[in-house]
């Protein structure tokens, strides 16, 4: 079915068509989440939260834009306010809690070793206003004008945003891999 | 280096089996807070209206007596102004003694070099100078 058809019965409280979205949504936006905070239970608490937000809030989305931007802008916002939180209270994950204890870890997929490893410490090293860029950009596929639009900031800073985003990482990524090898050799 | 594709070398995580019942039994739990709160917000409303109406009247009613007293006082001469003496305003009187407050500050505010500024005036304890019109 139409996404924009199934906002309009969310509109009048159809709480089949929300199922029917989260159908289509919920694993992008938990693992959109997930790589936006690294902890995937706070990611699956912010994604139900989300759709949450699209069945309330129904009302103040305008068919603008496709209904994948809208609801990955509250997922973003619902990302930044998690970040700014961390940032005041320094939160520590439960797989960072996991792998510090050496147990058995959460009941995710967790990555593989190696570089995909590598990758996921530099990406949550990054600080967020540089990682939701790169995200939505990298991972969701979403224009860089979108991404503008769902962030609330000027493309050029978007761009930008992007371009050093993907500088830090591969900078990061390069010395972690070379670490690796020197520590191999 | 090669150009990153993070699609390809992250590891894509998936919402839990029961996410969407979570996502319901959440959206139950909010609109009965809500409810509640409505309730809630309409019974305090109703039980308060009585105290408010006579919290209204009493301010309605304080409002009527005080204000008419506090412009009363507020409404008379400041109590710093010394009007002139009344053998002055006497009909036989051909002059009239005025006594009057000067702030020259903000007149010298504007002078770039700070310097002392004597004002000179005639001094007479014992005669009240006359100044005519």
């Amino acid at each position: 079915m139409d996404e924009q058809a199934l906002i309009e019965r969310i509109k009048q409280g159809d709480e089949m068509a929300l199922a029917s979205l989260m159908k289509i949504y919920k694993d992008r936006v938990v693992n959109f989440l997930y790589h936006s905070l690294g902890d995937y239970e706070r990611a699956v608490e912010l994604a139900q939260e989300t759709f949450i937000r699209v069945y309330f809030r129904a009302h103040q989305y305008r068919p603008v834009g496709p209904v994948s931007a809208w609801i990955f802008t509250i997922a973003s916002n619902l990302a930044k306010s998690e970040a700014k939180r961390r940032r005041k209270v320094n939160l520590v994950s439960l797989e960072e809690v996991a792998s510090e204890l050496g147990g058995e870890g959460v009941s995710y997929d967790p990555p593989t070793a190696g570089l995909s490893r590598s990758l996921e410490q530099a990406l949550n090293e990054l600080p967020a206003h540089y990682r939701l860029p790169l995200l939505l950009k990298d991972l969701e596929g979403f224009s860089q004008e979108e991404i503008a639009r769902m962030l609330g900031r000027p493309v050029g800073t978007i761009k930008a945003r992007i371009s050093r985003a993907r500088h830090i990482l591969r900078r990061r990524l390069e010395s972690a891999l070379r670490g690796k090898n020197d520590g191999g050799a | 280096m090669e150009e990153l594709n993070l699609k390809d070398l992250l590891s894509r995580v998936k919402a839990p089996e029961d996410f969407e019942e979570r996502v319901f039994e959440k959206i139950r739990d909010r609109k009965r807070d809500r409810r509640n709160y409505l309730l809630v917000s309409i019974g305090i409303w109703r039980r308060q209206k009585i105290l408010l109406a006579t919290a209204f009247l009493i301010f309605l009613v304080a409002g009527i007596f005080l204000l008419p007293q506090f412009f009363k006082k507020y409404g008379e001469p400041e109590a710093g102004f010394s009007p002139a003496p009344a053998k002055f305003l006497s009909a036989e009187s051909s002059s009239l003694s005025l006594i009057e407050f000067v702030d020259f500050t903000r007149d010298f505010a504007d002078i770039p070099e700070k310097k002392v500024v004597y004002i000179l005036e005639t001094v007479n304890e014992s005669v009240v100078s006359e100044v005519k019109y």
